[in-house]
């Protein structure tokens, strides 16, 4: 299996019998696109996944109380930062691991990840207060995806 | 990490058991060759010793040694087999593994899963395979004396003269061998030596019987009296039944059998590996050379040979054999080694006194102490591997002690030579020896009694010997085979003391390197040791590593193991929408499932592959189904396909259409809506039909309509059923041979269908389809019914088959489709509400009754844009498509006085027909003459008519009333133009009180599509008896042609008339009366009774004054004119207050004109009325809702009446003068401007000259006059107001922030052009 590029993100929203509600994929403007996306879209999927088990395992343990998990699983290239709503539907980032030699910039990248799931998650409440929502369901809605587009190039390009 | 079925401790002390190599005479050979056997062979099931075996460490504590065991081999053999040869060895043992394993019957292990119990086998017998075959074939390497061989056996047999002699040979031999040789490893000079003399009793004669005797006798005095054994073998007599070698079992069957494998592949076909040798290879376990019975019977072709194994040893045989090697293990080995040990011992103190305190001393001063820091390490790895001890060196003498120690269970003495051995080395920086003895250490803590680490203490356990080790071997060499060993061993140290989360972290530590199995079988084992995390079981890393295994197996072309562990992975993520991840899975499945020929694992994952929505390829999605095809042709034949939906079905949308497929497309009503529902029930009512119960009748059944009630057909109808179908996947489909299935149950059972038809034929149209990429189109089934009963359609079946790409043959593949729709979702009570329910759907549920009456009827001429009064003959074609005649036909529509039949009798909006004949037989058609009269306000309309008919009952015959009558449907939609509207007022004629002043006014307001084409006034028609009508005017009114946007005056006096009228008074309005119209005049007269044009008067009224207008347009299509007539109407009621005949006209005021509004008006109006009702969606303009003026205006006209000159035109100047007249109340409007704007229209006869369009500011209150010329070009009487536009924009008011037309007071300025 390839490994996967910097620079590509994928965030996914997960619902309660650990179903993708929602998968968004982002690139960097200036990458392209020389190798096919479809390598990595089952990588992400398989990587997600994976990392449920990480989630839950914080869940129980004594951090159990927090919504926001900074770095709780990692796969070669990759690492996995995690929301989890009070709902308990679980937002997981994809993300580029940085650098040890980087450590300031770690520090701030916590903050932004954060600062994008907290605007995800808002978008996220709105979409659960619309009537024809239903929970657990796949997203739809093509306005939410384009709030979170804006989301992502608002807080992670800079990741 | 999986179960194993040996424990970890019996692993880890197989791994390292004590040594010795074995050394024989042509002659022994001789002997064990009449059983098939060779001599090592002979002794190796013996090597596990039952007896119980007690060694003693330095302090003479003793020790029971628990699952020992000696491993012999020859000398040849302790030469560990070149890489690649290797790694074959293990593929193969991985992969007999695989093939043996029978999920179904090995242990399970249940993990909960978010919905669900994941359910894995908790066993992986491959991983034990190859930890075996591993551990067997590990090299020889120079930090660890365990290996080496502490002894060796030297079997001589009595058959030959001097059996000593040749012992001596064989010691010179194993002498040569030490001394010349690098392989194998000898544990040191001075090794144990053992002799057996073989005897054959079979062959046995008194003279080898001495010279056994006197061989031991040598034996016993030169090497002592432990280290020698006379064997007696081949006592079996023919009658002896008991079969000795089924009863032995061998400590490890398997690793017994592959010694012989092996055998043949290293040397080759050697003196051993003969035919026996090379069965074991081909057939793996089960050809255990001492595994008689089974084999035998498996295959005839070995009889003969196999047999012959051991036939001429018996029990007895078997006893001696263990006595002997028991002797050996117990008299001669192990106080050999605890002599060894001692005597090692002994030098380790006497050099420690002087070596220890130097070394300690110099370190402590100069070096660092304590285990070294790993960056340390990684600088200088290069040169510090290259240590290396010289055999028999100091350094290595703890270890030796400790291997020793180590091979005779006494482990805590081993720690501790271990230990000191570990420090040794990292003093001196011998990283490999360091990291061998921490590994030793880590197992010797393990194994200790005296610790006895469990799963209770397993945070105890020091596992850092094991990280220490792991590390070292990695650091030094990346691919090293000692950290595979080393990686082995400690997870199956932390397996069996529960420290799973470890284990893994062991097994993912591996590097990825080119040994694909080996990679693959840790990645699987981590995720086995995720399963088993104490706290958190971990499916779904699980998963994971298993798609990585899967991944490395299939690049080790073990496809069998890859597979079963991508299905593993797939059951933690089937049916969760991680459809990437699963096509994924899915698609490595399939690809290798049909590389093995294994087809019925790969059946289910088609399905969904190709069912899926775009997410392959089509030239991917055409493989899939090629293969699928092929697969499914293996294993069915030709049997049809149940499970493939392609091309997808949409169920909910199949429509059931009761009709021939031709006609029924535009004209069948699908959705019944309430005013249908209405026309219905009030048909019914009318026709005395109508019962408690109301339920409408049907034609079509599809997804909109209401499916609770099975479709009624008669025999001799014929059912359409509509079958949309979808292609899902990228390449083009074609269906073929379509056949639709279903179950018919002829009522009552066993009639003979009527007229010798069958009882059902069903036709496909088309029966062929062929499907484009993601289209969708529908297959149409036509049922003839021929016998009354109950039809349930169930499915259809057709031949799939994919358009062929080049030089490929096109593939074809029967299939069959169930069809399943769902009914509405219930919502009536509160469980239905709460729940998620379905009703039934009977749409495929025919109930077919007895041969009745069917009509089919449509409009012709049906117009589809008319104007508004316009009037058209139509014409019902009514066809009898039924089996018997039908009569009492009725028809209602939802607008009531659009349609009028004439000589019809009309009775609360139904109107019964009068067909000619009575009856309509039998596929007989009737024409019937309607007239359609549009409504006079333009809009869209939607014309229901609902045909109600009944099968003609003939004598005596009882039939069910309920199913006699039927209903037919026609919807229609049509536009109305506008064309001419029409306005009038009364006024009392002074002359008279019977006469009144009828002003009419008519206007052509089609500025569109009759532009430029005049509407022609024909005639004024007063169709109230009560009344005669003249015209009033003097002059001349021409042809009576209107043009766009000109009025025409018309002045008519009315006068009562005392007996009523026989004939309708009436007056054209041009001078003459073009012949053709006479065809319509005439015609209106007939319509007159018909149409009441406003309900609300009567024309039987004698005071109400009802006038028609007749008109008529010319248009040109193809350079042809037509006549379109129309007619509009309007009624004026004269008011008449007291019976006694005193006409009370106000006269104070007789100018005041009454108003009569435009017809059109008053149905713009909403009221109750059901008429007016069904108009109220008709779009009303802004102009008519507001009343809302700022602006006064008028024109001052001049004061003289301008004449024409004959033949020129006249330029008349006209004034506007405009008030403003802001009454809104806030402060603010006092300051407003309003912004005003006057526009002079151009018409045909008049148009503006000069300024057209003035603009002008005004105030509160403000006057001011606008001069503009107009040009009229013909005499007449013109309404300015409708050439003068005045718009206002005022920013304070709302209301006026868009301009707004502002109206004069009464609408009419009239100019007189004379």
């Amino acid at each position: 299996m390839n490994s996967p590029q910097f620079g590509r993100l994928y965030f996914v929203i997960i619902g309660h019998r650990d179903q993708p509600l929602f998968e968004f994929e982002a690139l960097k403007q200036e990458e392209n696109l020389s190798i096919p996306r479809e390598d990595y879209r089952h990588l992400c999927q398989f990587v997600a996944h994976a990392a449920l088990d990480a989630v839950e395992a914080n869940l129980t343990g004594p951090t159990g109380t927090q919504m926001f998990f900074k770095n709780i699983d990692r796969f070669n290239e990759w690492s996995v930062s995690a929301f989890v709503t009070t709902s308990q539907i679980k937002f997981l980032l994809l993300h580029p691991v940085r650098d040890e030699s980087q450590s300031a910039l770690r520090k701030e990248e916590a903050d932004i990840i954060r600062n994008f799931f907290f605007a995800v998650y808002e978008h996220f409440i709105k979409l659960m207060l619309n009537p024809f929502y239903e929970l657990d369901s796949e997203i739809t809605s093509r306005g939410f995806r384009e709030k979170v587009h804006q989301s992502v190039k608002k807080h992670l390009l800079n990741l | 990490m999986a179960q194993s079925p040996i424990s970890p401790k019996e692993v880890v002390q197989d791994c390292f058991p004590p040594r010795i190599a074995c050394l024989w005479s042509e002659d022994a050979e001789e002997i064990c060759r009449k059983n098939n056997l060779s001599v090592l062979q002979l002794l190796l099931p013996f090597c596990r010793p039952n007896a119980e075996m007690i060694s003693s460490d330095l302090t003479n504590r003793r020790f029971y040694m628990k699952n020992f065991s000696l491993h012999l081999s020859t000398v040849e053999h302790a030469v560990p087999p070149n890489p690649t040869i290797a790694r074959n060895l293990f593929h193969d043992a991985v992969a007999e593994a695989v093939d043996t394993f029978k999920p179904e019957e090995a242990a399970q292990l249940e993990v909960p899963l978010r919905d669900g119990t994941l359910i894995v086998s908790a066993t992986t017998p491959w991983f034990d395979a190859f930890r075996d075959e591993y551990m067997r074939h590990f090299p020889i390497c120079d930090y660890e004396c365990i290996r080496d061989f502490l002894g060796c056996i030297f079997v001589v047999s009595t058959a030959v003269l001097d059996p000593i002699t040749k012992a001596k040979a064989l010691i010179e031999q194993q002498v040569q061998q030490q001394a010349n040789q690098k392989y194998p490893r000898w544990f040191g000079p001075n090794i144990l030596k053992f002799f057996i003399v073989l005897e054959d009793l079979s062959a046995s004669t008194d003279e080898s019987r001495v010279r056994g005797e006197s061989a031991m006798h040598y034996f016993t005095s030169t090497y002592g009296e432990h280290n020698c054994w006379l064997l007696k073998i081949n006592s079996r007599s023919p009658k002896d039944e008991l079969d000795p070698w089924t009863t032995f079992t061998p400590f490890s069957r398997r690793r017994a059998g592959k010694v012989e494998a092996d055998d043949a592949i290293v040397e080759n076909g050697g003196d051993e590996g003969d035919g026996q040798g090379d069965g074991a290879v081909d057939d793996g376990p089960a050809d255990h050379p001492l595994a008689t019975r089974k084999s035998s019977q498996k295959s005839p072709s070995k009889v003969t040979e196999v047999v012959e194994i051991g036939k001429l040893l018996g029990q007895e045989d078997g006893e001696r054999i263990r006595e002997c090697l028991v002797a050996f293990t117990t008299k001669c080995l192990i106080p050999y080694a605890e002599r060894q040990i001692r005597i090692l011992n002994e030098l380790i103190i006497s050099k420690k006194g002087i070596h220890r305190t130097l070394v300690n001393a110099t370190k402590k001063i100069f070096g660092p102490s304590g285990p070294p820091k790993p960056a340390q390490r990684a600088s200088s790895t290069s040169n510090l591997s290259q240590v290396v001890y010289a055999g028999e060196a100091v350094e290595l003498q703890n270890r030796k002690a400790g291997d020793l120690s180590f091979m005779f269970q006494l482990y805590d003495q081993a720690f501790q030579f271990f230990q000191s051995a570990r420090r040794d080395y990292s003093a001196d920086q011998a990283w490999n020896y360091y990291a061998a003895a921490s590994e030793m250490c880590g197992l010797s803590a393990f194994l200790s009694p005296t610790a006895g680490f469990s799963s209770v203490n397993a945070k105890g356990f020091p596992i850092q010997y094991f990280e220490a080790a792991i590390k070292s071997y990695s650091d030094v060499s990346k691919t090293s085979p000692q950290s595979v060993r080393a990686i082995i061993l400690a997870t199956e140290v932390c397996k069996a003391l529960h420290l799973y989360a470890e284990a893994a972290a062991f097994f993912k530590n591996r590097s990825p390197e080119d040994f694909d199995l080996l990679y693959g079988l840790f990645l699987e084992q981590a995720g086995h040791c995720f399963l088993r995390l104490p706290q958190a079981q971990s499916p779904r890393r699980f998963a994971f590593q298993m798609i990585f295994a899967g991944f490395r197996y299939f690049k080790a072309a073990q496809r069998k193991l890859g597979i079963f562990v991508y299905q593993l992975a797939l059951k933690v993520l089937d049916g969760r929408g991680w459809i990437v991840a699963e096509d994924h899975i899915r698609l490595n499945i399939i690809r290798h499932c049909m590389t093995l020929r294994m087809f019925q694992e790969s059946m289910p994952h088609f399905v969904s592959l190709l069912t899926g929505a775009q997410r392959q390829v089509p030239t991917q999605q055409v493989l899939i189904l090629r293969d699928f095809i092929a697969c499914h042709s293996i294993l069915c034949g030709d049997e049809p396909v149940q499970q493939l939906c392609l091309p997808v079905i949409k169920m909910q949308n199949i429509r059931t259409v009761l009709g021939r497929p031709g006609e029924v497309d535009s004209h069948v009503v699908e959705v019944i809506d309430e005013e249908w529902l209405n026309l219905e029930e009030k048909m019914l009512e009318t026709k005395g039909r109508s019962s408690h119960v109301f339920r409408h009748q049907q034609i079509v059944y599809s997804d909109r309509t209401d499916n609770r009630n099975r479709p009624q057909a008669s025999v001799g109808d014929t059912v359409t059923i509509e079958v949309p179908m979808r292609n899902p996947i990228g390449v083009a489909i074609l269906i073929s041979s379509v056949r639709l299935e279903y179950e018919f149950h002829s009522k009552p059972a066993h009639t003979p269908p009527a007229d010798g038809r069958a009882s059902l034929e069903i036709t496909g149209d088309p029966t062929e389809l062929r499907l484009a990429p993601l289209e969708t189109a529908p297959l149409t089934f036509v049922v003839h019914l021929g016998q009354s009963g109950a039809l349930l359609i169930t499915g259809m079946s057709y031949v799939l088959s994919v358009p062929p790409a080049e030089s490929e043959a096109a593939l074809r593949i029967p299939c069959r489709q169930k069809f399943a729709i769902q009914g509405a979702r219930l919502n009536q009570s509160k469980q239905e509400k709460m729940s998620v329910l379905h009703g039934p759907d009977h749409r495929l549920d025919i109930t077919v009754l007895p041969a009745r009456g069917r009509l089919i009827a449509k409009w012709e001429n049906f117009p589809r844009g008319v104007l508004s009064g316009q009037v058209v003959r139509l014409s019902l074609i009514v066809e009898n498509q039924g089996g018997r005649p039908v009569d009492h036909l009725s028809i209602a529509a939802s607008l009531p006085d659009v349609l009028v039949f004439l000589h019809s009798p009309k009775a609360d909006n139904v109107v019964t027909l009068q067909i000619p004949s009575g009856s309509i037989e039998p596929g007989k058609k009737v024409t019937i003459i309607a007239v359609f009269v549009a409504p006079p306000v333009p809009g869209s309309y939607c014309l229901k008519t609902l045909l109600y008919y009944e099968t003609a009952v003939s004598g005596d015959e009882k039939e069910k009333a309920a199913h006699r009558h039927q209903v037919w449907r026609m919807q229609h939609s049509f536009e109305v133009l506008p064309g001419l509207t029409i306005r009038g007022s009364l006024l009392p004629s002074v002359a008279s009180r019977d006469e009144v002043i009828v002003n009419l006014q008519i206007a052509h307001v089609n500025e569109i599509q009759l532009q430029a084409i005049p509407l022609k006034l024909i005639e004024i028609l007063s169709v109230n008896g009560h009344w005669r009508i003249d015209n009033l005017a003097d002059q001349d009114s021409g042809d009576g042609a209107i043009l766009t946007a000109e009025e025409t005056f018309l002045t008519l006096l009315g006068r009562r008339v005392s007996e009523k009228l026989d004939d309708l008074s009436a007056f054209p309005v041009p001078a003459e009366l073009d012949t053709s119209d006479m065809n319509f005049i005439k015609a209106a007269r007939n319509l007159a009774g018909y149409i009441s044009g406003n309900p609300a008067k009567p024309t039987r009224d004698p005071n109400a004054i009802c006038l028609r207008l007749l008109w008529k347009v010319t248009l040109t299509s193809d350079g042809k004119p037509t006549n379109v007539y129309g007619l509009r109407f309007i009624t004026f009621t004269v008011e008449q207050a007291d019976a006694g005949g005193v006409a009370c006209w106000d006269l104070r005021n007789p100018l005041l004109p009454q108003v009569v509004p435009d017809i059109a008006e008053i149905l713009a109006r909403p009221s109750n009325d059901p008429f007016t009702t069904s108009f109220l969606n008709l779009p009303v303009s802004a102009e008519e809702t507001s009343n809302f003026d700022v602006i006064d205006w008028k024109v001052e006209l001049p004061a003289d009446e301008a004449t024409l000159p004959r033949h020129l035109s006249v330029i008349v100047p006209l004034v506007v003068q405009l008030t403003c007249n802001v009454h809104v109340g806030s402060e603010l409007a006092d300051a407003a401007d309003v912004l005003v704007s006057v526009e002079l229209r151009t018409a045909v006869k008049c148009f503006p000259v000069g300024s057209r369009r003035q603009s002008v500011l005004l105030r509160q209150g403000a006057v001011t006059r606008l001069r503009f010329d107009y040009c009229f070009t013909a005499s007449g009487t013109y309404n300015m107001a409708e050439f003068v536009f005045v718009k206002a924009v005022c920013s304070v008011i709302p209301e006026l922030k868009v301009a707004k037309l502002q109206k004069p007071s009464d609408n009419q300025m009239l100019l007189r052009i004379g």
